[in-house]
């Protein structure tokens, strides 16, 4: 598996933002699949970051939180 | 059943390590990282290692788990938390051996800004990681376009040398082409190589106080112990939080300027977010990252949030991982608090630090009376450099400030003390004029600004200094020069910080804005200076804390015996009447009865 050796080649947290070089995990919200550091941080984006900022939020997202083909 | 008994008996539940072997094993770990952070300071070639204390030392369990640290500059707590973790999974855990040490300095990485190296080494027991020693510090230069780091820069490529994670030592052999690539590229090689051989001499000082204990205790109990004093910690800081009342707690500011771009300020937005045992801390809705270096890396806004909850928690909770499982600090990657490649972030680290934490502790304040007033929110930055004639080498000095701590509930805030993101001390004179081409004219308290209050914030300084040599520069790393930060419940703004020069031909002391053109007077690189140019610092007094005309009229006029507040401010800003060195009780009186507003902290 090809390993990314710059930052911006490495995914972002969808819900507190760090980069991390962990592994991830990944869940569909709003259509997209979004890249999480932790499953606290899905908790967090469920039951926080959606309901306060609703569906828009997700357009306002960095593209690294995105989870690509 | 009272609460404490109740907590108590929760806590017994949980742990499964004998008690007094628990704390044995806490307190020996907590006193191992301060003999780590001696070993640096004794070891070290740099003042802002041996006199000023930038560093932390930090020691981590098999799973990358904070155990125990120095608390030296909660800055880079962050880091110490987010960063190490990202570093050594990025090497690969699998491809550690005994004697490795990793080096990383990246914002991009959770770091808090370039000149913050971060240095990891593994501690192994019979083929098995058992834990990690780790060092994170500040290297006065690390090459890039300002001697010294701090200034503005445009980009991170400015800023100086990132270094991804690699290893410095492979099986405690030093890894010379990665030190030489490294000592090429910064101003100060000598200074640079003592220090992270100091760096490595703690780790290597740390990693042996594991193996005592481990080979005291045996492995199966010092894990377990490391497994329940991160429960108890969790445990208490739950219970902090649920203290507090559930609601959503918002706070905004701004950062007054990027140095770059003329005429904006930068928004930053907060909200603390209590949730029963849980807290979010939400930056969500700030700005871009700003076109210079006021911007913040995931590293500092995370620490900002965390140095702001244990400042208002419970002093005794130990601080490990477990506190920080509780509270999850949203810092949207792409934005002013967490700046995308390739944004700078030097000055958003040091200034723009102390601003976050005082907003979110003002928004603690709206349901607590135990958060202070803002201090000056500023580490008063100066790097000046050029060649020292007496070795004709490149040198890059670090002039560090106090500022004045805001006035509280309970005293007066604390004068010409280093921002609360830091424990950092100013370096001594002395030390400083024995290593580098600069001559202080003075250093002194200076008079009262601002921040008046029921308890008014701290005092700034004075410092006035003059460099020699060739091809002089200065640069400055200093914001909240035109936006006081606000005062609390009552109390007036802080004062400003001012950064002056003046020149043989100068009439008077003259700003940067004013001698060099520069976009910000306190946030700007490399102006050109002469030998007989000289520099001025004055740093903020920090807000104040409550309706000034409550003041105690005898701490009045303690600070006019000081020769700090004259007569007419006495009067204007607290009522207090001063005659024949005495306060007049009768005036006084009279002053403060026909008083129906409060101060609005206009100075005389």
């Amino acid at each position: 598996m090809k390993r990314p050796l710059e930052v911006y080649e490495r995914p972002h947290c969808a819900a507190c933002g760090q980069l991390f070089t962990w592994e991830q995990v990944t869940k569909e919200r709003e259509g997209r699949k979004l890249r999480f550091c932790s499953t606290n941080c899905v908790k967090i984006f469920d039951n926080y970051l959606l309901p306060t900022y609703g569906s828009g939020l997700l357009m306002t997202l960095n593209g690294s939180v995105f989870e690509t083909a | 059943m009272s609460n404490s008994t109740s907590l108590k008996q929760d806590i017994e539940n949980v742990v499964k390590t004998d008690p007094f072997v628990l704390e044995i094993i806490r307190n020996y770990l907590t006193t191992t990282c301060e003999e780590m952070g001696t070993t640096m300071m004794r070891t070290s070639f740099s003042p802002i290692f041996n006199e000023a204390r930038d560093f932390i030392v930090v020691l981590y369990d098999a799973e990358v788990e904070l155990l125990a640290q120095v608390d030296y500059v909660p800055a880079m707590l962050g880091s110490a938390r987010h960063g190490v973790k990202l570093a050594l999974h990025e090497v690969g855990i699998d491809n550690l051996d005994p004697g490795d040490v990793i080096i990383m300095n990246d914002p991009y990485r959770s770091n808090n800004h370039i000149p913050e190296h971060i240095l990891i080494k593994p501690v192994f027991k019979d083929s098995q990681i058992v834990g990690y020693v780790g060092s994170i510090a500040h290297m006065v230069d690390v090459g890039g376009t300002v001697p010294g780091a701090f200034g503005i820069h445009e980009n991170c490529f400015q800023e100086g040398m990132r270094i991804a994670p690699v290893k410095l030592f492979k099986r405690n052999q030093q890894q010379d082409d990665i030190l030489k690539l490294i000592l090429a590229n910064t101003r100060t090689p000598e200074f640079s190589y003592g220090d992270f051989m100091a760096m490595v001499g703690a780790l290597g000082r740390g990693e042996k106080r594991i193996h005592d204990l481990i080979d005291r205790y045996g492995l199966e109990t010092y894990t377990q112990a490391c497994f329940d004093m991160k429960k108890v910690s969790e445990r208490l800081m739950r219970k902090q939080i649920g203290s507090w009342p559930d609601g959503v707690y918002e706070v905004d500011d701004c950062f007054e300027s990027d140095g770059v771009t003329p005429n904006r300020n930068w928004q930053l937005k907060s909200k603390l977010v209590i949730r029963g045992e849980e807290m979010i801390i939400d930056l969500t809705g700030s700005d871009e990252p700003a076109n210079g270096s006021m911007a913040m890396t995931y590293g500092s806004s995370s620490s900002a949030g965390y140095e702001a909850v244990f400042q208002m928690a419970d002093r005794d909770i130990p601080i490990n991982e477990g506190c920080y499982r509780c509270i999850t600090v949203i810092s949207p990657y792409g934005s002013l608090t967490n700046v995308n490649y390739p944004h700078a972030s030097m000055a958003g680290n040091t200034e723009g630090q102390p601003v976050l934490i005082d907003m979110l502790l003002r928004g603690f304040a709206q349901f607590s009376d135990d958060a202070p007033a803002p201090d000056g929110n500023s580490c008063g930055l100066v790097a000046l450099g050029g060649i020292d004639e007496r070795t004709n080498l490149p040198f890059a000095f670090l002039s560090l400030e106090g500022i004045g701590w805001g006035g509280s509930k309970y005293a007066d805030g604390n004068s010409v003390q280093f921002s609360k993101l830091g424990n950092c001390a100013t370096q001594s004179i002395e030390i400083v004029e024995s290593r580098y081409p600069v001559t202080h004219l003075s250093y002194e308290i200076e008079p009262f600004r601002g921040g008046a209050g029921k308890h008014r914030g701290g005092y700034g300084s004075k410092r006035v200094m003059q460099v020699y040599g060739k091809d002089l520069v200065a640069s400055s790393g200093i914001s909240r020069c035109t936006m006081p930060a606000p005062g609390l419940n009552g109390g007036s703004n802080a004062a400003v910080n001012v950064l002056a020069f003046k020149s043989p031909d100068d009439v008077n002391w003259r700003s940067a804005t004013d001698k060099f053109g520069t976009v910000a007077p306190g946030l700007f690189s490399n102006a050109p200076l002469k030998p007989d140019d000289k520099i001025m610092v004055i740093t903020a007094n920090g807000a104040g804390y409550g309706d000034p005309f409550e003041r105690d009229p005898h701490a009045v006029l303690t600070d006019f015996l000081d020769e700090l507040l004259s007569p007419e401010q006495a009067e204007a800003l607290f009522k207090v009447v001063i005659s024949k060195e005495k306060v007049d009780a009768a005036a006084t009186a009279a002053l403060r009865r026909g008083t129906k507003s409060k101060a609005e902290g206009v100075l005389p």
